[in-house]
């Protein structure tokens, strides 16, 4: 990443033709899925990216389905790009990745089956939520059964415990985002992930305090940018960076969010640019417009956390309030593909979801799924494909009658980690637990 | 701690009894008004002493403690809160519009209140003085400033300082906000954009 792009050249850049879909890989030919035969055939074990505990219990991976696995990967890790989605409120795995081939779903899922032939199939035992056209098409990687071996059926709790990274409790005095940008800063780059949202997301905290927080570009309209004729807003921020000549604690901060804004004070979204794709709403569709923006204009920024404004939590009704989130996110993850693509990026960019928990195998009595355990998580971008990890058994449940994590927290984050981005593992969630071999 | 106990007075017994006692309580407080972190151990070494030879007295620990400079230093090492600060802005910008002031930007500054992360509420620390809580603090200062009280002509500064309850602040902001005052013309405009700087100083941030 050497050149910069400001926001009137990226727009001049467009006009003159340049921002045609740069990468027809990453959208592969859909609707073959016959090149791997068995869809839980093993793939040929990869090399891990660095020495792992091998001690630590082996986690199965399995051959791609075909589509996506044909997708560039010509990117190295030092170019690559992260979107980690948050589903909040705990989106339920079963109804995401469909195990439409099982005879036990059929038995305990009643209001919130969804029938074998709306399923959009990835292979002869799972597949797509009806409403997912755009991942079916485009390809993605699922990665079941990622939970905790001991979970809390408090969204607070599990929520601090995925922001931290952990799989148990912890203090949560970092998050693993915010250790991902300690590992991935740069002396050039110090600030290097961003949550889109909140001003202060726990899921960034780190050592080094480098990690930005914002709602969107327009977060830095009193703090940069002033006109020379706006006197007062430009007074306003002369002031704001004479207090970093303070020593204070502020000062990193200070210094460091200045210098951003700066950065970003071009990147005001400006909507027509994004007509036509598709992105829907002010929540999702918005962070994400934000994301493709400030990965287009190259400030250093590597991993942006999203959440969506839906809520997971179906407690009643999930039948009919499902699909609508499903249909929010693909549409908005579809968008933001194809934002990335005229921008030439896509082939750096890899999105991956996040929720702090599943729902309950059985159903309750309002048509609903209380707090469960573990989920199924979704990867797309290149060379994410097939089916990853474990699925959970539907007939060994544990004591509370519910689906067993088999793969835990901290193996899902360091897969992405470490064989997308390069980063070890070790460095963001830890040694206990082999990373997935994603990659 | 080894010892049979009946009661919760004997409990209590016991644990203010312990050798740790004094020096555990004076940290917790040294952290309550001084920092977060990296606390200078001379000072909580003397609290402590104070505190176990005042036989466990709170009241002359405190009065140690607020006599010491690290107290009343102009840009001391403990971040408000989101929540502290965004209710001193609403104050120093003039407590009677309240009603106008949402809720909400609290959401952006990461403490929304009944909202804590998990039931031991917020972690403090680095949090509050992020570089994205800056941005938004920077944001949320100025537009909430707009309709702030007029400042007198004759010592904006002086007014606005008082307002925000800093009685003595480092010269590098007392010169930017000097500055400040001469740059902006018009008496609407430097009232706002003075109640926005003080806002955003490192003294008003830190407490």
């Amino acid at each position: 990443m050497t050149s910069r792009l400001t926001r009137r050249e990226l727009v001049a850049w467009l006009a003159a033709g340049s921002g045609a879909i740069a990468t027809g890989s990453l959208i592969a030919a859909g609707g073959d899925r016959s090149s791997t035969g068995s869809p839980r055939s093993t793939a040929p074990p990869s090399e891990p990216a660095v020495p792992s505990d091998t001690s630590a219990p082996s986690l199965p991976t399995t051959a791609a389905d075909g589509r996506i696995a044909e997708a560039s990967t010509e990117s190295v890790p030092g170019d690559r790009l992260l979107v980690v989605v948050e589903l909040p409120g705990g989106n339920d795995g079963l109804s995401t990745v469909v195990p439409y081939a099982s005879g036990r779903y059929h038995d305990v899922r009643e209001a919130t089956l969804i029938p074998e032939d709306e399923v959009l199939t990835l292979d002869d035992e799972i597949g797509l939520h009806p409403e997912l056209v755009g991942l079916h098409r485009d390809g993605v990687a699922v990665v079941e059964g990622v939970g905790s071996t001991r979970p809390d059926g408090s969204h607070f709790e599990m929520q601090q415990r995925w922001w931290a990274g952990s799989s148990v409790a912890t203090d949560g005095a970092t998050g693993w985002i915010g250790r991902l940008g300690d590992a991935l800063a740069t002396p050039d780059a110090p600030t290097t992930v961003l949550s889109v949202g909140s001003g202060a997301h726990p899921i960034i905290r780190s050592r080094t305090n480098s990690g930005l927080s914002m709602p969107d570009a327009d977060a830095v309209w009193a703090v940069a940018g002033a006109e020379p004729d706006d006197e007062l807003r430009a007074a306003y921020q002369r002031a704001l960076r004479s207090f970093t000549d303070l020593e204070s604690p502020l000062r990193t901060a200070m210094t460091d969010g200045f210098s951003f804004a700066d950065q970003l004070v071009d990147l005001s979204l400006d909507e027509d640019d994004a007509d036509g794709l598709g992105y829907e709403g002010w929540g999702l569709g918005r962070s994400l417009q934000f994301a493709a923006s400030v990965f287009t204009a190259d400030v250093g920024i590597r991993v942006v956390h999203a959440r969506t404004e839906g809520d997971y939590d179906t407690h009643d009704g999930h039948a009919w309030k499902h699909p609508g989130l499903m249909r929010e996110l693909d549409a908005n993850l579809a968008a933001f593909r194809q934002d990335i693509a005229r921008r030439g990026l896509a082939d750096r960019v890899v999105i991956m979801t996040t929720s702090e928990f599943g729902r309950t195998f059985r159903e309750n009595g309002s048509g609903g799924l209380d707090h469960g355990t573990s989920s199924t998580m979704l990867i797309t971008g290149p060379g994410m494909a097939g089916r990853h990890g474990e699925a959970p058994s539907y007939t060994d449940l544990d004591d509370n009658d519910d689906l067993r994590a088999t793969v835990p927290v901290e193996s899902y984050l360091g897969g992405v980690v470490q064989g997308w981005l390069g980063v070890p593992a070790d460095e963001v969630v830890g040694s206990d637990h082999e990373p997935l071999d994603l990659v | 701690l080894g010892q049979w106990v009946r009661g919760v007075d004997e409990v209590i017994d016991v644990v203010t009894g312990h050798e740790a006692c004094p020096r555990h309580v004076a940290t917790r407080v040294a952290e309550h008004f001084v920092a977060d972190a990296d606390l200078d151990a001379e000072l909580v070494t003397r609290l402590a002493d104070r505190f176990r030879d005042a036989d466990l007295r709170i009241g002359p620990m405190l009065d140690e403690l607020l006599h010491d400079d690290a107290v009343l230093h102009p840009t001391a090492q403990r971040s408000r809160s989101g929540l502290e600060w965004y209710l001193a802005l609403v104050r120093l910008v003039g407590a009677d519009r309240s009603d106008d002031w949402d809720v909400w930007p609290l959401d952006q500054l990461g403490q929304m209140p009944m909202v804590p992360p998990n039931v031991a509420g917020w972690p403090g620390e680095s949090r509050w003085t992020s570089a994205g809580a800056i941005l938004t603090k920077g944001q949320m200062a100025l537009n909430g400033s707009w309709d702030a009280d007029t400042l007198s002509d004759t010592d904006p500064v002086g007014d606005v300082l008082r307002r925000a309850v800093l009685y003595e602040v480092d010269p590098v902001t007392r010169r930017a906000l000097d500055r400040l005052a001469r740059e902006v013309e018009g008496r609407r405009d430097r009232s706002t954009v003075l109640h926005a700087a003080v806002a955003m100083s490192p003294e008003f941030s830190l407490t």
